[in-house]
């Protein structure tokens, strides 16, 4: 929690993710592939670099999307229902329509899915619920929120513990299809019934500590709202109205 | 929020969701050719009507999003399936096997129903890798992109959506009376479960 923070990391997270907004319906609005490949691609990896995180990024970026674009190419290079084509290989046509459709589809969704991606990679989710909350939202959203992220290992490791234990005990985890279809219910069921008796001492010690009380929320954490935050998000909104008055008045 | 939901339920959601992970990951740990991503969503649904459903379909597909926004859009997918089950489950859907039998219809239709125009109109067509690979051959075959992306999300989607609502129901089946009973719907189990 003391580690030393990038420039990213230390705007407000609301501040971020209007910036990010921005970015994805100016993209969206422009449609032209090339502001998404060209303007906001390169900006977010370059905002990723001075953020330091370079490699995982892009790393994160490429496993998300790599298939599902490449995907995207291949169905609608090849089954556009248009006529021109750009290239031929044999039987195979490359259609022109469809490539400029998938340029324009696949810009969106890198420009879209990677603003989203720098934004969780450059922003602690204790603060982004700390400032979700301070907008307004209940502090039962930000619990299940971490509460749910902690207990996705928790659950991962336990699912582990209990594959063993049903081995141990003789079910067949390896064989045929059907041999594996019956492992999947003892292996599930301790699991699940195991944390929902749970919930009852949960239920307890949570209510202990006042937590369905209605009153004001303290913070362990203090998150402080800088002025270059809002010179972000002012700035962001005074270029996306510039943007719309060049796309769509002049 | 907190005193409509009920604290039962506000400590399920966390959980269910957890559970539409895990299944995913047992799933590629049998190797199964199945997904078994929504069993979280269907028994939240179950146990506490169609609103606990709803809240785990959202937060399981944001979650995912964080590493895979991607996934961010198919969320309306996953809480469509959580109002559905939901509904079916007040009026007593997963009491027997042939109401669960009906649910796993209800389910499986809303999610052709949301699937199909989702990656038709925002992806193109295409939906992760794998079921891609489907689609790909139906179109290869001359068919459209609508009919090609839905016979591709019958065939992957069918045998999933139904052994997913089934497990949920036998899931139930093993809960104790006495947990049941603190569910706002667990009392719809119990009753049978005494007779």
């Amino acid at each position: 929690m003391n580690k030393e923070k990038g420039i990213i990391s230390k705007i407000y997270p609301l501040s971020k993710l209007v910036v990010i907004m921005v970015l994805a319906v100016t993209a969206i609005l422009w449609g032209d592939y090339r502001f998404g490949y060209f303007i906001v691609l390169p900006l977010l990896v370059f905002l990723a670099a001075l953020e330091g995180k370079f490699f995982s990024y892009t790393k994160k970026m490429i496993g998300a999307m790599i298939i599902m674009c490449t995907f995207i190419f291949i169905i609608k290079g090849l089954f556009d229902p248009s006529d021109e084509i750009l290239w031929q290989f044999a039987f195979i046509g490359v259609k022109k329509e469809g490539i400029e459709s998938a340029l324009r589809l696949t810009s969106i969704i890198f420009s879209l899915g990677g603003s989203i991606l720098l934004f969780f990679e450059t922003t602690d989710l204790e603060d982004f619920m700390i400032s979700l909350q301070k907008a307004g939202m209940s502090h039962v959203g930000s619990f299940i929120f971490l509460s749910t992220l902690q207990m996705i290992p928790q659950f991962a490791k336990k699912s582990k513990v209990i594959m063993q234990a049903q081995r141990a005990r003789g079910i067949e985890t390896e064989g045929n299809l059907l041999v594996r279809m019956k492992a999947f219910f003892p292996m599930l069921t301790p699991l699940i019934i195991s944390s929902i008796t749970d919930i009852e001492d949960k239920v307890i010690t949570m209510e202990a500590r006042a937590f369905s009380v209605d009153v004001k929320k303290t913070y362990l954490r203090v998150l402080n709202i800088k002025t270059s935050d809002y010179v972000i998000v002012v700035s962001s909104f005074i270029l996306f109205v510039i943007f719309l008055v060049w796309r769509y008045i002049v | 929020m907190g005193k409509k939901l009920g604290m039962m339920t506000i400590l399920l959601i966390p959980i269910c969701i957890a559970i539409n992970f895990v299944g995913g990951q047992i799933v590629t740990l049998l190797k199964l050719p199945v997904y078994l991503d929504v069993i979280g969503t269907i028994l939240a649904a179950a146990l506490t009507g169609p609103i606990g459903g709803a809240i785990v379909g959202l937060v399981t597909n944001l979650i995912l999003g964080i590493t895979n926004p991607v996934l961010i859009p198919f969320a309306v997918v996953n809480v469509a399936v959580g109002i559905v089950a939901g509904l079916c489950a007040q009026k007593g859907g997963f009491r027997t096997v042939k109401g669960t039998a009906l649910t796993s219809v209800a389910i499986w239709a809303i999610v052709q129903i949301t699937a199909v125009p989702l990656t038709v109109i925002l992806f193109g067509g295409v939906a992760g890798g794998g079921s891609s690979v489907i689609t790909g051959f139906f179109l290869a075959a001359g068919k459209g992109l609508w009919e090609a992306v839905f016979s591709q999300s019958i065939i992957v989607e069918t045998v999933d959506k139904i052994i997913s609502t089934f497990i949920a129901f036998f899931i139930i089946k093993r809960i104790g009376a006495s947990t049941l009973l603190k569910f706002s719907l667990g009392s719809k189990y119990v009753d049978e479960a005494t007779e």
